[in-house]
């Protein structure tokens, strides 16, 4: 039989008996039957596969047993289990293991190939009773080396990711601060001159004398609210029961001065109660509805409409109270809109579409705004054409608790 | 109440930038205090001054101020350091103390009243503010106020 001209035994001896073995556990007619499928089973698997005796003499061995510890099969020959374990520690326990249960699943150590490297194994092994009352051992060694070092490397990044995370924030913080020193200085000083030279300077001098003072005016701006970026997450989030339509009502009450200025006008709907930070909750709105004031149509006064929608566990549109577990909030207006390319470039740090001359601005705003929504295991996305609007669609969990849902 | 020795009370700045010490002497100037102004560099010679040790032994060298401004971020010792010791002596503890600095951090704000501070202000962003400021305090310390008296015979 093709089976039996394949050399598979580490004690070619016991080639036979190995099959009958398998016989006198009851399934000897199969194995007579389907010799040639199990034997392909045995010869084909990609995990190693062995029988051993009680006192550890490797029996069988499949290839993959054969290319996993790159032995010859005169080399098996002479090998004993225990030899390719790093630690023999672990040889006793698994032994005890088995002895103990019949049966070990996913026993884990490290094992040694011929040329000494190491794999970290899983093996998975039961223990029989021969016909003459002896022991054997059957099971499979899976190589886990490449997935255990995955994922310690995952594990790793990950920390890594964290920690740099945390020095990043720490650094922007500092930064800020620093950098805001020798700002305030050119400021103090520019001012001086000026007043000191009142009179003195021509208009070309005096112009640039206020060039100096004011962009240094407008790197200060830039550094308030990079600092007030990092904040947002280096404070973490204070979590209270947030009626978001109290929230819209006073943002509303501090833009009354752009409102009146724009000619605006803000319909706001009816705004969901939920678990979020207050103070956030008015930064993110107050950036948004500003926003929409600030870039209104090219010709009429700005609108803005704000509405909720509420979503199910498993996102249907449903009625709010109705079993909703989040909210979507829609902040639309008919200004100029946007590029719809730049729809997601516009949540960037520093990324502005317009020259400064036309809109005043910092390109942090909706930095902050995305930030304050993930905090919140929420989403924050933007859709625009070109002088037809845009909406921003903010997704918030209406519980953090279920933030997995938002 | 105005004290009939207000240009002769001594106003004690503690402040490790130069350039800072120079718009604060500037601005106290320009506000027409005229007060004379003493500057220390930080918190150890801050304390030098007051305990008369030191490059400060000599009485006429470190006269006992009214006021004293104190900024937080210097080396050695900082201001808060300073205030700390100052209002755990039972005779320094009577100056007032102002912290004057370009922090806004809450910690720094509820750290310097817990330490006994008189007031806390941020460094206004201007010339113009600070100016405004200089010309506050000294109003309020040494028109308005009464200090606590005995300060210049101190030694």
């Amino acid at each position: 039989m093709k089976a039996r001209k394949r050399p598979l035994n580490a004690d070619s001896a016991s080639a036979s008996p190995g099959l009958q073995l398998l016989s006198a556990n009851g399934t000897a007619g199969l194995v007579d039957e389907n010799d040639e499928r199990y034997h392909a089973l045995f010869e084909g698997s990609m995990d190693a596969i062995y029988l051993s005796s009680e006192d550890g003499r490797l029996l069988r061995v499949n290839p993959a047993f054969r290319e996993l510890f790159g032995y010859s099969v005169e080399d098996l020959r002479t090998a004993r289990a225990r030899d390719h374990y790093v630690d023999p520690g672990d040889r006793d326990r698994f032994l005890e293991a088995i002895n103990e249960k019949g049966a070990v699943r996913d026993f884990q150590t490290r094992l040694r190939r011929k040329d000494g490297s190491v794999r970290d194994c899983l093996i998975t092994s039961t223990a029989r009773r021969t016909r003459d009352g002896g022991l054997e051992y059957q099971g499979i060694i899976r190589d886990v080396t490449e997935q255990l070092q995955a994922q310690t490397e995952l594990e790793r990044m990950t920390e890594a990711l964290r920690r740099s995370n945390a020095e990043l924030e720490k650094f922007a913080y500092v930064a800020s601060h620093d950098m805001q020193e020798p700002l305030r200085k050119i400021r103090a000083f520019g001012d001086r001159l000026g007043s000191m030279l009142e009179g003195d300077l021509d208009d070309r001098g005096s112009d640039y004398l206020r060039r100096m003072v004011s962009a240094a005016e407008r790197m200060q701006t830039l550094i308030d609210r990079l600092l007030s970026y990092s904040r947002v997450s280096s404070r973490g989030i204070d979590l209270a029961d947030v009626d978001l339509g109290d929230v819209v009502a006073e943002v509303l009450v501090d833009l009354e001065g752009q409102v009146a200025a724009t000619g605006g006008q803000v319909d706001v709907g009816p705004l969901p109660r939920l678990q979020a930070d207050a103070v956030q909750m008015r930064q993110l709105f107050q950036n948004l509805i500003s926003n929409a004031l600030k870039y209104g149509p090219a010709q009429g006064a700005p609108r803005v409409s704000i509405q909720a929608h509420y979503l199910d566990r498993q996102g249907r549109s449903v009625p709010a109270g109705r079993g909703a577990v989040s909210v979507r909030i829609r902040v639309k207006d008919n200004g100029i809109g946007f590029e719809p390319e730049y729809a997601e470039r516009i949540f960037e740090l520093f990324q502005r579409l317009h020259g400064r001359d036309r809109y005043d601005g910092t390109g942090i705003g909706l930095g902050v705004c995305r930030r304050i929504v993930s905090l919140h295991g929420g989403s924050i996305t933007a859709v625009g054409c070109p002088g037809a609007g845009a909406t921003f669609t903010v997704a918030l969990p209406l519980e953090q608790e279920s933030r997995r849902n938002g | 109440m105005a004290s009939t020795h207000t240009t002769l009370i001594p106003i004690l700045i503690a402040e490790d930038d130069e350039e800072d010490r120079m718009l604060a002497k500037d601005a106290l100037e320009e506000s027409r205090l005229a007060n004379p102004i003493h500057f220390v560099q930080d918190g150890v010679e801050l304390l030098d001054f007051l305990y008369r040790r030191g490059p400060y032994r000599a009485p006429d060298s470190s006269p006992r101020p009214g006021l004293i401004l104190l900024d937080i971020n210097m080396p050695r010792m900082t201001g808060l350091e300073a205030l700390r010791e100052i209002k755990e002596d039972a005779e320094l503890r009577r100056i007032p103390v102002v912290i004057l600095t370009t922090s806004r951090a809450d910690e720094d704000i509820i750290r310097s009243y817990d330490l006994g501070v008189n007031s806390f202000i941020s460094k206004p962003v201007t010339f113009e503010g600070l100016v405004a400021v200089m010309r506050l305090l000294g109003t309020y310390w040494f028109e308005i106020v009464d200090l606590a008296p005995g300060g210049d015979q101190c030694s």
